[in-house]
């Protein structure tokens, strides 16, 4: 396997990914942001779009109309229940009006049209060394920040009014994790489609937080089963060519959750049947 | 350059803005509780089933119609079975939708190799809507299940939104709340399925969400807003069809979108600059 460079690179780059999107993904869900994730995501490649029907080359669309979404979306106002259900529906229109500007931008440009559903459904192959470099610099940056933020980033998200009277900067710390969520999916979303980026942000950190409940051993365990998805779905779709990666690394996903699901169920069964 | 005069009286304008008007009315309707229960995120994830729901349809040789409803509500009750008594639905959702729609890459790329060219045309309605395209036949469909989950949510607001708002004085009068949950997400599967075939699975979201979103910044009453997510919904969707009728290349899915979301925008600014306004 290790033979084919274009493997060498979707190794290399779905390593990298798994790493940085199993962490993230991991706070997004501790978040319960994962629609917010699943917006950065959808967004970006209509950005792409528009600027290309302005002529401008679609990385700046790509990386513009995350940070804009995440700007809009992304903003906590004050923690009652009624501003929570304005978010989502803030999150739902900024996803879909940058679809229909994403839609407009591919009728007038009909090239695009072939490029929607790779810039969708996407895969690790054709991965370039310099997308490699590119998502290397760009993921341990936002990592990094992650790492340096994820104290009172977490301490915001389990206790946001104690965060406050701690004194801590809870609107500041939410408004920069989704900055930085949306840098990542920006950087890898026009390589790896928009579908294997939230899948490696919502899989990984879902399973492992069923699995563990002991806070940053459960982060470390997502990372750890993001690199596995990712590996094995490489793995699948190579040795078996009629799948797709986004099915293959979904799929394994899709396993380790149920299995992770029968696991957290069996103790609870035990303890019914010996009250029994 | 199209006319106003000729576009009303073409056939596939009048079919595109009755069934467009359905479409505001049920999602108006639907997408107001969806937004005060939290729940867009599951409309965010039936988009999705519903490409990979008409992709198995087109490969088994169903209709699309028949192929959407059924996978869009059996995955409504479905995610919301899966996600209840659980600490982070929304995970549970995004994981179980992530591998529908890889479900959906698999489906899409074996039906690029039995060489039938359809599919991709399929899929790219599915995704993005084609209001102008609708056969008679869907319209009769259309309306018939409109007219199902209108009297439906006319049955169910009332103890729907009561739950909603008071869960545990909900639980404690009696009401069922489970079972509830349950039939309200077969409906807004069954809006869902109604909807991809003419805004497109990518633009639902936006459908449901801007102009509930819109109504529940302008009154506080559950009920009113309702009917004012109802007008504000067909108002889009009678103004972006025009607009795409006019025009060359703005496609109707996206113009009602549009609409629809600047008028959450500009309410949203409204609403804010005078809440501002009053709390000095």
């Amino acid at each position: 396997m290790w033979s084919y460079p274009y493997l060498r690179h979707a190794l290399i780059a779905g390593s990298i990914v798994a790493i940085v999107a199993g962490a993230l993904g991991w706070v997004m869900v501790l978040r319960r942001e994962s629609f917010l994730g699943h917006t950065l995501a959808m967004v970006s490649f209509p950005g792409a779009g528009v600027a290309l029907a302005f002529g401008l080359p679609p990385q700046v669309g790509y990386y513009l109309s995350t940070a804009l979404a995440a700007l809009v979306a992304g903003r906590r106002g004050s923690t009652q229940r009624s501003a929570d259900s304005f978010r989502d529906a803030t999150t739902g229109t900024v996803q879909a009006v940058a679809l229909a500007a994403g839609l407009i931008a591919i009728s007038a440009t009909p090239s695009f049209v072939d490029a929607t559903t790779s810039l969708l459904f996407g895969s690790f192959l054709g991965i370039t060394s310099m997308d490699v470099i590119v998502i290397g610099i760009v993921g341990a940056t936002c990592l990094l920040a992650t790492i340096a933020m994820a104290r009172p980033l977490i301490l915001a998200t389990f206790d946001a009014t104690f965060a406050e009277a701690a004194g801590l900067p809870v609107a500041k710390l939410s408004a920069s994790f989704t900055l930085v969520l949306a840098l990542v999916i920006a950087s890898t979303s026009q390589i790896t489609g928009a579908l294997l980026v939230f899948a490696l942000l919502v899989m990984p950190a879902t399973i492992a937080q069923r699995l563990v409940t002991r806070i940053w051993v459960s982060g470390a365990v997502s990372v750890g089963l993001a690199l596995a998805i990712v590996w094995i779905g490489i793995g699948c779709s190579f040795f078996v060519p009629v799948l797709p990666l986004g099915f293959s690394i979904t799929s394994v996903g899709m396993v380790l959750f149920l299995a992770a699901t029968a696991v957290q169920l069996r103790p609870l069964r035990t303890k019914v049947a010996v009250a029994i | 350059m199209t006319t106003l005069s000729s576009l009303f009286s073409s056939h596939f304008f009048l079919v595109a803005l009755l069934v467009g008007s359905l479409v505001g009315i049920i999602c108006g309707l639907v997408g107001t509780v969806l937004v005060l229960r939290g729940e867009l995120f599951t409309a965010d994830a039936l988009s999705h089933v519903a490409f990979t729901g008409a992709l198995a349809a087109f490969l088994v040789g169903l209709s699309t119609g028949v192929g959407l409803v059924l996978s869009c509500v059996a995955c409504a009750i479905g995610l919301q079975l899966l996600g209840r008594r659980n600490a982070s639905a929304d995970s549970v959702i995004g994981t179980t939708f992530a591998w529908i729609l890889g479900l959906g890459t698999l489906l899409l790329s074996l039906s690029a190799v039995s060489g039938n060219g359809a599919s991709g045309a399929t899929s790219t309605a599915i995704l993005f809507g084609s209001l102008f395209t609708i056969s008679t036949a869907s319209v009769t469909f259309t309306s018939l299940c409109s007219l199902v989950v209108v009297v439906a949510m006319m049955l169910l607001g009332r103890p729907l939104i009561f739950s909603t708002l008071d869960r545990p004085v909900a639980i404690a009068k009696g009401v069922h709340v489970e079972a509830l949950a349950t039939m309200f997400s077969g409906l807004v599967g069954l809006t869902a399925a109604l909807a991809v075939q003419s805004v497109g699975a990518l633009l639902l979201v936006g459908l449901l969400a801007a102009p509930a979103g819109a109504a529940l910044k302008l009154t506080r009453s559950p009920f009113t807003a309702m009917g004012l997510s109802v007008a504000i919904a067909v108002c889009c969707v009678f103004g972006g069809t025009v607009l795409a009728g006019l025009s060359t290349f703005v496609p109707p899915s996206a113009a009602i979108t549009l609409l629809a979301a600047s008028t959450y925008g500009i309410v949203a600014v409204f609403t804010s600059v005078k809440g501002r306004h009053h709390g000095h």
